[in-house]
């Protein structure tokens, strides 16, 4: 394939060695001259490495490092061919995730696309998408985060869509043609203002030759972010085709543009929550905002989230989002997918900062000159930075669009470590759960201390390289604790409702699996354990079914399911299935009041019958009445004091989500 | 005045497209204008700017150097935000290639913290971009000036054998180091043994690792490379392609297999290695060998496939069958990679032969033959 690209640009020069040859500029890192532009670093060469260097990989280096990554991991990626660019080259895409498409809930797994490499001077683009696919592949065992994600999302990624154009910058890494004559907006070097092709080309290379001195064609291509429907013939993109916005002859005429509509079909398109295009440069986020104030506010939700994440560097600011005016665009691919399927979308564009009031512009960031242009180039020095602060974000965008948390199932047991309640949601297969108690011999309110077990269907916080439970960046304002509480009313007149907080410990979520009591349920720190004590004055009949309150927002600060009897999904724009604490369905979640164990006051009474069909969730509901020939009375052991304080950290907590 | 008339407007839209918390990127305060590109092309095509511009060139060029005439020119109040800003810019731009003096320094330094007015677009959303990145070229102009004249300084220094100006290249960072960096690249022979000697009194684990490499190549120094290259964290990959030049193949090649056992270089110092097949060191057996290694196998198995040998790739093919599971995926790689038919028949025939270990890996096989 490669040989007969090369033959086919031969006969293209050949063809073209009539005309006029284009002038050629370099950059260099400290010498001036007519033809010579000093960046004031390094100018970065392509490097032959598969691995991340503190560079700039070769196209042909990250192709082969895209498919060693799939051969040596297909248990996790599968690759794909999903179309051809316009110089013939395969487009491949990759899918992250594993071999099943079914998440822990019983459904279609949801989706994620991210595109790289659109525009083919922004040489991070690749690296930044690359870096994610490496380690999503790292951590593909790691029983936590990235292999939750791995099995409750098909991540597809497109690492290098516009592959020609990649090709062609790379193949000039320190040369560039000159601004487009009438176009210069500055003086000396005016020839550097707009500088086209060679290491500056930002379209795909329809009709256009490899050959940097061909000047008939050197400003020809397709702008493959102006190439989308939405906007095609409104928006800020043009019909020259040397204009460096030229949109092309129709929407989706270019074949890169349609290999990623390819892409988004091994989603496959209607399990898409999120759609990420990456650029650069500007460290920030362009956000469009389509006419759904509900997609909206998810979507500033979400991209607020990343943004935190980007800026836990106190020597870099935080990537910031910019929420596009609704109903204005470019044709861009982020506008498509965030009016086409109402999914958070953005272009994502990678640093250096352009346009922060205060903050140097583009390669003067890292020290530059401060030329035109310099942006797109950057440093050797920062790349690997760039990289990681990405990735990270990247996994957390991946993660809250898997969808918000879930208590699964609960445990309680007393000191002698009898299971007196368990219970857990079991998928029906249709969207919805049922709640299955195995066990529930009531609590004694008799000052008795009980151990709580509760597991999610999603790790719930993120651990870091030793070990130890933290915030996820940026996460700050999420901690690391649960809300429990088991609450209830007297049976005296009239009635009084108390409340009795599960205390967790600093080792409250467990890292190690196993299950109840102690270990996790399907990912590390998927669980939580803690304690409570039951009161030993309160006036309770027999039998009476307390609550337990559960209210806790997972590592990307999304709440849980108010109400887990129907599962999460996405639609339109918002949340489907999810429940605040009062049963409305929305975009927040609230506080879960599912699971009900009994209480007791006397501790005569007789154990409640074994669920019939236990062992192993057998699907038997136990129901309420149970324990209906047992009464007695509780006792309050927490003071006024402790309750009211108690209900106030719980308000307090659903106030500020 | 443009910038006027557009001021209520640029207020509206900074509200308009920054969202909470963002940074503000215009100052909704300040006299800013966002103009489109054509607008700001009309504008500073203007008879009165080409005269403002050649009186510029006449006041500051390689024959004369009149700043204080140059000053009043772009402070002519006859020009607007749009125009000024531009000759500030050009002005600026054009001045790194002039020897500066103190009123060419006092200039530049003026604009070094200039809030730049006229903004155009972001090409691809609403982020207001200065037209003009005053402040920018300015401090670049000043540091281009100042990296030049501690080149120059650093240079005369080394040769007359004070090496104290090494003290500069302890980390890498700003233009001094890049200065003296240049300075010591191009030292002569004595002034590179000097600075060895420098270097080994003087630095510290991890320091002046670029003095060392730019040290150690001068000297052909191997011994000093292979102790860079076992402990650099990436950096160094630039000077791998250098070490076949500098050292001839056959210690190149001994430099590049150390360099292939640190993690941070060792799949570009693979490439290395493969460009010295020619020279009858064993590079085939080497990179045969690599092939099964977990860490350079997947580099081993894209430089096979970039030989286009079929020797080479009969010995990958005959090893398939038993290889472990990640052996046989680095042999998939190299036949998928080379892509011919010799490649295409011997995966074929190990799916007929139903020689995968794993299962995945089998499916993306008769996948990728499809």
């Amino acid at each position: 394939m490669a040989a007969i690209i090369k033959i086919a640009a031969c006969f293209a020069g050949l063809a073209l060695s009539g005309s006029a040859a284009a002038q050629i500029l370099s950059y260099t890192e400290s010498t001036n001259s007519s033809t010579e532009l000093a960046l004031g670093y390094p100018v970065p060469l392509p490097v032959d490495s598969l691995t991340a260097v503190a560079g700039f990989r070769a196209y042909d280096s990250l192709h082969a490092q895209h498919q060693d990554l799939m051969f040596s991991n297909a248990d996790v990626v599968a690759g794909q061919i999903v179309g051809t660019t316009r110089q013939g080259r395969d487009i491949w895409a990759y899918r992250l995730g594993d071999i099943d498409t079914i998440n822990v809930n019983g459904q279609t797994e949801a989706a994620a696309l991210i595109n790289g490499t659109i525009h083919a001077r922004e040489w991070a683009s690749p690296e930044v998408v690359t870096e994610l696919i490496e380690q999503l592949v790292e951590g593909k065992n790691d029983a936590g985060l990235i292999q939750y994600i791995l099995e409750n999302m098909n991540t597809v990624i497109v690492p290098v869509n516009n592959v020609d154009g990649l090709l062609q910058t790379q193949r000039y890494p320190t040369q560039v043609t000159p601004t487009p004559t009438g176009q210069p907006t500055t003086t000396s070097p005016p020839q550097f203002e707009s500088p086209r092709d060679g290491r500056m080309r930002r379209k795909n290379m329809l009709d256009v030759d490899e050959a940097l001195t061909t000047a008939a064609d050197r400003l020809l291509g397709v702008d493959l972010n102006r190439n989308n429907a939405q906007f095609f013939s409104n928006g800020r993109n043009s019909p020259n085709p040397e204009s460096i916005v030229y949109r092309g002859v129709a929407p989706a005429s270019e074949p890169e543009i349609q290999a990623l509509q390819q892409a988004a079909a091994l989603a496959p398109v209607d399990r898409l929550r999120w759609f990420v295009d990456t650029h650069s440069f500007s460290r920030v986020f362009f956000v469009p905002m389509p006419p759904n104030p509900r997609h909206n506010t998810n979507t500033t939700r979400l991209v607020n989230r990343l943004s935190a994440a980007t800026g836990t560097n106190p020597n870099h600011p935080a990537y910031f989002p910019i929420l596009n005016q609704p109903g204005s665009g470019i044709s861009g691919t982020a506008e498509f997918y965030a009016y086409t399927h109402n999914i958070p979308a953005w272009t994502l564009e990678i640093e250096p900062p352009q346009g922060f009031a205060g903050i140097p512009n583009g390669g003067a960031y890292y020290g530059g000159f401060g030329v035109s242009h310099d942006g797109f180039i950057l440093p050797d020095s920062e790349i690997e930075r760039a990289r990681d602060e990405l990735t990270v974000a990247n996994i957390l965008g991946l993660y809250h669009q898997a969808g918000p948390p879930a208590a699964l199932a609960a445990e309680i047991r007393d000191t002698a470590d009898n299971v007196v309640y368990a219970a857990e949601w079991q998928n029906n297969g249709d969207g919805t759960r049922t709640l299955v108690e195995t066990t529930s011999t009531a609590l004694m309110a008799d000052g008795s201390q009980y151990s709580l077990w509760l597991a999610f269907d999603k790790p719930m916080r993120f651990i870091n390289s030793v070990d130890a439970i933290v915030e996820y960046p940026g996460q700050s304002a999420i901690g690391t604790r649960p809300i429990a509480t088991i609450t209830g009313s007297t049976n005296q007149s009239p009635a009084q409702s108390f409340q009795v907080p599960v205390t967790f410990g600093a080792n409250a979520w467990p890292l190690a699996p196993g299950g109840a009591p102690s270990g996790y349920l399907r990912y590390r720190a998927d669980a939580v354990t803690g304690t409570f004590l039951m009161p030993d004055d309160l006036q309770i009949a027999d039998g009476t079914r307390i609550t337990l309150e559960v209210l806790v927002t997972d590592l990307g600060g999304l709440l849980n399911d108010g109400d887990p009897s129907t599962v999460v999904d996405f639609a339109n724009g918002g949340w489907t299935g999810y429940e605040d604490g009062n049963g409305v369905t929305g975009d927040t979640g609230g506080t879960d009041r599912s699971f009900t164990p009994s209480a007791n006051r006397n501790p005569d009474l007789p154990p409640p019958p074994p669920p019939s069909g236990g062992g192993g969730g057998g699907g038997v509901i136990t129901p309420a009445f149970l324990l209906v020939l047992v009464w007695i009375t509780l006792l309050v052991a927490c003071g006024n004091a402790v309750r009211a304080h108690s209900r106030a950290r719980l308000k307090s907590f659903e106030s500020r989500s | 005045m443009t910038t006027e008339t557009r001021r209520p407007c640029l207020t509206l839209m900074a509200v308009a497209v920054l969202s909470t918390g963002a940074a503000a990127a215009v100052d909704a305060e300040s006299n800013a204008a966002i103009l489109e590109r054509s607008e700001v092309q009309a504008k500073i095509a203007s008879p009165n700017v080409r005269r403002a511009e050649q009186a510029l060139a006449e006041a500051v060029g390689p024959e004369r150097r009149d700043w204080a005439l140059a000053r009043a020119i772009v402070d002519d109040p006859e020009l607007d935000t749009t125009e000024r800003e531009y000759l500030i810019h050009g002005l600026l731009t054009r001045a790194r290639n002039l020897e500066p003096d103190d009123a060419a320094r006092a200039f530049a330094d003026r604009f070094a913290d200039h809030r730049s007015q006229i903004f155009v677009r972001h090409e691809e959303g609403p982020l207001p971009i200065a037209a003009y990145p005053i402040a920018e070229v300015a401090r670049g102009t000043l540091r281009y000036w100042q990296r030049q004249e501690i080149r120059h300084e650093a240079a005369t220094a080394l040769a007359a054998g004070d090496m104290t100006t090494l003290r500069l290249l302890r980390q890498p960072g700003d233009d001094a180091y890049a200065a003296a960096l240049a300075a010591l690249e191009g030292a002569d022979g004595v002034a590179m043994s000097q600075a060895a000697d420098w270097l080994d009194a003087n630095a510290g684990p991890g320091e002046f690792r670029d003095a060392q490499f730019v040290v150690a190549i001068g000297l052909r120094d191997a011994g000093r490379i292979s102790d860079l290259l076992g402990t650099d964290s990436g950096a160094g990959v630039r000077r791998l392609p250098e070490l076949n030049e500098h050292f001839g193949a056959a210690i190149a090649f001994e430099l590049l297999q150390d360099a292939a056992t640190n993690p941070a270089l060792a799949s570009a110092a693979l490439f290395e290695i493969d460009a010295l097949r020619h020279a009858g060191l064993g590079v085939d057996a080497y990179l045969l060998g690599a092939l099964a290694d977990p860490a350079l196998g997947g580099t081993a198995a894209t430089v096979i496939a970039g030989r286009n040998d079929p020797e080479l790739l009969a010995q990958v093919a005959a090893g398939l069958p038993s290889a472990n599971a990640l052996g046989q995926a680095r042999a998939v790689l190299a036949l998928t990679l080379a892509d011919d038919q010799y490649s295409r028949s011997m995966l074929e025939q190990a799916i007929e032969n139903d020689v995968f270990v794993d299962p995945d890996l089998r499916r993306e096989v008769v996948k990728w033959l499809q």
